[in-house]
């Protein structure tokens, strides 16, 4: 039945899956231009949104107002914590703009090698940091314009995150000139959480066990230092002019330098000891988290090959039952 | 017409658990995930409480598992006849191809639920942004939603499983690399920028990767949904055309 490919219906169907694939080819361009900053912010202490006093802020502005972010994104890649953290500042401008009730506008710079437009940020006042290894620099800068005013932040410091949106809104209220008393608005603004959540609990079981080697460390440091002591009375009975008490110190030098190789040797190999427990504790929290489920599902699968026959007897029925589940209905 | 659904359901959902290549590429797919986490994503080194380094990963390795899945749906109906059993069942070709594409789909949902132990480890080691995570997880099972709709449909039009493994774990690899800023700069300079940035906006990576911070983007809702649309249309679309020429 090779001409029912040729059939007007069967062209009409390829026709119209053609233009399936391209609605849906056009549909994600045109929904990744529009609805770009549109999102669900999913973050705990919603790091991509900005909070009530500021949405108060904006509400007042009058005047239009332009934000230009500075980044030179290249540069940045090679320092991948500076990368995320312009991605987030990125997504927070965002939200100041669908807020702002179109007053805001926001134009996202991208600076790199040849683009010309270092000397716009350097009129703007954006600075840029030498990075090591190259003579480029790199700017990661905010300004934030209206009218003929204008104020800027130079350098968007990573470490000043916390209080990121407390400085971006009063620049707009300070440029767009508001007629309210700004500043117990700006007061209410929270100091944002950090975006880092380091390992509490790991640092904790380092540091215990620190602890626990530490007192033997202590020992032998202290050890060491009645060492040394011995050791320069040793060398100063040495110096003596009777003849037997200078045999005796050579004796007991070589007594005294043995037990000291010794105890740095054991301090050498408790510091090893330390490294070792840490590793072996990484090493477990990996086993742990990799291997728990795999081996539960090993385990089923030899409990299913135990009772493999009745499980064949079932899979052989499958169709059957399916059919007669559905002559019942 | 979900009466229907849901029986062929059952029938294809309890199928995945009698078949030792499906098994073995859920505890391959667990174990990659444990070990991409740890070693690729510098678990330890990076310090911090959440799973970046483990959902970064999920594109690459749903590119290797959810082919094994996927690759019987239809090519096995088709080779042991059991095709035609089916057709004379007063069930509508739509009603088949959304079965399959279910089941495959929550046996993903399952094997991704199974990778709870690492939730319970950064819970333990730190004090991780709970909410982010389950928006990683609900993103991840969606994309994987589309991932599936491509392979089932794959499925359908050939009649040897290792063809539908290999062609669909290509047609992955080629929406995964079109997302990556190396591969989209080493791209010739007459192309222009528009049109790579078009192709990067279907990629799985550029769509998931806005999600690991905890945004959820509504351009990736809308694109895993009409992704998976658009390829179950086709299924459809290939087992009538087939069936009227066979």
């Amino acid at each position: 039945m090779q001409h029912v490919w040729l059939s007007k219906n069967k062209f009409n169907n390829i026709f119209g899956l053609i233009l399936l694939g391209i609605i849906f080819f056009c549909l994600n361009i045109v929904s990744n231009k529009f609805l770009q900053g549109v999102g669900i912010d999913f973050t705990e202490n919603k790091l991509y949104s900005i909070s009530a006093p500021s949405k108060k802020i904006l509400s007042q502005v009058q005047r239009p107002v332009v934000i230009r972010l500075y980044l030179s994104k290249k540069l940045a890649k090679t320092y991948p914590y500076l990368l995320n953290y312009a991605a987030r500042v990125e997504e927070l401008l965002k939200s100041y703009q669908k807020n702002s009730h179109h007053k805001i506008t926001l134009e996202l710079i991208e600076l790199g090698p040849f683009s010309g437009k270092e000397s716009q940020a350097l009129q703007d006042g954006v600075l840029g940091i030498p990075v090591d290894g190259t003579t480029e620099e790199l700017f990661f800068g905010l300004v934030v314009k209206s009218g003929d005013k204008k104020d800027i932040i130079p350098f968007i410091e990573p470490s000043k995150e916390s209080t990121l949106e407390h400085s971006i809104s009063s620049l707009i209220a300070q440029v767009a000139m508001l007629n309210t008393d700004i500043i117990p608005i700006l007061e209410q603004i929270q100091v944002r959480a950090e975006y880092s959540r380091p390992f509490v609990k790991l640092a904790e079981m380092q540091l215990f066990s620190q602890a626990k080697y530490q007192v033997r460390s202590d020992a032998l440091n202290q050890r060491l230092v009645q060492l040394n002591a011995v050791l320069a009375e040793i060398n100063l009975k040495k110096t003596s002019s009777k003849p037997e008490l200078r045999d005796q110190a050579a004796a007991e030098e070589n007594v005294v330098k043995l037990e000291l190789t010794v105890t740095k040797q054991e301090l050498v190999e408790l510091k090893k000891d330390l490294n070792n427990a840490t590793a072996e504790l990484e090493r477990n929290i990996k086993i742990a988290a990799t291997g728990f489920v795999p081996l539960l599902i090993i385990l089923f699968m030899l409990l299913t090959w135990f009772y493999h026959s009745k499980i064949a007897s079932k899979h052989s029925s499958a169709w059957t039952r399916l059919l007669r589940q559905y002559n019942g209905s | 017409m979900w009466r229907n659904i849901w029986i062929l359901y059952k029938r294809e959902f309890a199928s995945y658990f009698h078949i030792p290549a499906v098994t073995v590429g859920l505890i391959l797919f667990l174990v990659l995930s444990g070990v991409a986490n740890f070693y690729f994503g510098n678990f330890f080194t990076r310090g911090q409480a959440d799973l970046l380094s483990f959902f970064s990963f999920h594109p690459w390795l749903y590119m290797l598992f959810i082919p094994a899945l996927t690759m019987r749906t239809w090519s096995e109906e088709r080779k042991t006849g059991s095709i035609e059993l089916l057709f004379t069942l007063p069930i509508t070709v739509m009603e088949i191809v959304l079965a399959k594409f279910f089941a495959a789909w929550s046996f993903v949902a399952v094997a991704l639920s199974l990778t709870f132990p690492l939730w319970i480890t950064i819970n333990y080691l730190g004090d991780p942004d709970n909410a982010t995570i389950a928006a990683c997880y609900f993103s991840s099972i969606l994309m994987a939603g589309g991932f599936v709709a491509i392979g089932v449909c794959i499925s359908a039009y050939t009649k040897h499983q290792m063809m539908a493994l290999s062609a669909s774990t290509s047609v992955y690899l080629g929406l995964n690399i079109i997302g990556i800023p190396t591969v989209m700069e080493s791209l010739p300079h007459w192309i222009p920028t528009s049109i790579i940035q078009s192709f990067s906006n279907i990629s799985f990576i550029t769509n998931f990767d806005a999600v690991n911070g905890g945004l959820l983007k509504v351009s990736s809702l809308l694109y895993f949904t009409t992704l998976m649309l658009f390829f179950i249309i086709v299924n459809k679309f290939i087992i009538e055309s087939k069936r009227l020429v066979e």
